[in-house]
């Protein structure tokens, strides 16, 4: 009887172990694959909402071009074939009233006004649309940026390139185009910087361009705060490039890479 | 040779608090509180532990030890799990269960079991008090609403290897002084047993232990 009563007490215990450890063992089991599942689904979710917000960029981005484009186009074909219209009609005017008294110096005042307006809308219809880029692809547009921008304030910008007419795809080209505007311009307005270096190069697996100036620069932390900086580095993630802005002892600097699909 | 395994299994059941007890020492200057808690746990817990032992090679009885060794390990746990909660549960909560949990300990030792025979009623309300503890982790990390990543997460490997070694030795915790007048053999496979859960808590800790960095 006392065998028996201490079977019973083996059975109960071993059994009852056994079962505790396999069912703590199971609630930990089911837990970690409800946690593992749930991180799962939060993750896609995120990524999801990451792809979005690229959609929704890119469509940003495509129509404020879409939209340059238009007002430029524009600004050339109305208001400056108006503004050339107006100019003509004024050397008919110059023409059949060469004697009147006073008229003449009017008239002079008013072709400077209507060279002058025609110069404006070219200027704003050209930064809306670059046509060098075009016409001629990136190294050329960015070329005349420089151009453009060279000896504002006394700045000295070296442009390096081995790029052919095309590198990349219009995109990209647009992008690396708006990017060195932008840089620039923040450059001339914030840096005091003496020298800008800007290269550019087209290699089969990828696109490498690097800015950099020797201005007062700023802290690297602060880089996403600026709506610009931002812009800039949107622009990169929308055509699925790698942004890197470098510490400098002086200066401001950085690199870009698209990879060639 | 079966008494002889037996031993060997139950001296490196005993001493493998030792594999977590050195990572935590090794990575304790990246610890949070809590995994600073659970490093004088285990501090506590081998020189307790140790003791013992050198009784037990002595032939002495070390059940008072288990006492001391039950009031402090349950004192540990609980400072680990108010670190845990401390933005659910009130300090003054914690005091009133651990000082609770002692004047019990100390009442039983005393006036209704014996220092001598197994502390069978605090160490089967210590192991019900820590099953509490861990399921009520993981209702809370189920009632988040970030997920993290939980294998990257010491506390859930720590309140892991508490909640399957408590659960799997509670009936042993109640039984063992009745157990004890039972045939020796039995006896020995039961506390195996013990001893195979011991490991297990004991590995998971070190897993917990070793993640450092944030889930």
């Amino acid at each position: 009887m006392a065998d028996e009563k201490s079977i019973d007490v083996y059975f109960f215990l071993f059994a009852g172990m056994m079962a505790m450890f396999v069912l703590s063992a199971a609630v930990v089991t089911l837990f970690f694959m409800y946690q593992k599942k749930f991180f799962k689904q939060q993750v896609q979710l995120k990524e999801a909402e990451a792809e979005y917000q690229l959609k929704l960029l890119h469509n940003n981005i495509e129509k404020i071009e879409e939209e340059r484009r238009r007002v430029a186009k524009d600004l050339h074909d109305e208001v400056g074939s108006i503004f050339s219209t107006l100019g003509m009609k004024i050397i008919q005017f110059e023409k059949k009233n060469q004697d009147s008294n006073g008229g003449l110096e009017l008239i002079k005042e008013s072709k400077l006004l209507v060279d002058k307006g025609i110069m404006s809308v070219r200027r704003i219809s050209h930064n809306m649309i670059p046509n060098e880029l075009e016409m001629f692809g990136i190294a050329a547009a960015i070329e005349e940026l420089c151009f453009q921008f060279e000896g504002t304030d006394g700045l000295e910008v070296n442009f390096e390139s081995d790029v052919p007419d095309n590198c990349g795809n219009g995109e990209i080209e647009l992008a690396l185009y708006r990017i060195t505007q932008e840089l620039i311009s923040n450059t001339v307005k914030h840096a005091q910087a003496e020298h800008v270096d800007i290269s550019l190069f087209c290699k089969p697996e990828g696109i490498t361009y690097s800015y950099a100036d020797d201005g007062k620069g700023f802290a690297i932390e602060s880089v996403h705060r600026g709506l610009g900086m931002h812009n800039i580095t949107n622009r990169v993630q929308m055509n699925g490039g790698q942004i890197e802005y470098h510490k400098m002892e002086r200066g401001f600097g950085l690199s870009i890479f698209f990879i060639n699909n | 040779m079966n008494f002889l395994l037996n031993t060997i299994i139950m001296v490196t059941a005993m001493g493998f608090v030792l594999v977590p007890l050195f990572i935590s020492i090794f990575k304790l200057s990246s610890y949070t509180t809590e995994l600073r808690i659970i490093t004088v746990h285990l501090v506590l817990i081998s020189i307790i532990g140790g003791y013992s032992a050198y009784l037990w090679a002595l032939k002495k009885n070390n059940l008072p030890v288990l006492h001391i060794y039950t009031m402090v390990e349950f004192t540990t746990i609980m400072l680990f799990y108010a670190e845990v909660f401390k933005e659910k549960m009130k300090r003054k909560w914690t005091v009133a269960i651990i000082g609770g949990f002692i004047s019990f300990c100390l009442i039983n030792a005393e006036y209704i079991q014996n220092w001598f025979v197994f502390n069978t009623y605090p160490r089967a309300l210590q192991s019900v008090v820590i099953i509490c503890a861990c399921l009520y982790y993981y209702y809370q990390i189920t009632h988040q609403t970030l997920y993290i990543q939980i294998e990257k997460s010491p506390v859930f490997w720590i309140n892991t290897g508490f909640f399957i070694y408590f659960s799997g030795s509670f009936l042993l915790f109640m039984l063992s002084n009745y157990i004890l007048r039972m045939n020796s053999e039995f006896n020995m496979n039961v506390w195996m047993f013990h001893a195979f859960l011991s490991i297990l808590m004991y590995t998971l800790i070190a897993v917990g232990l070793w993640q450092t960095k944030k889930a």
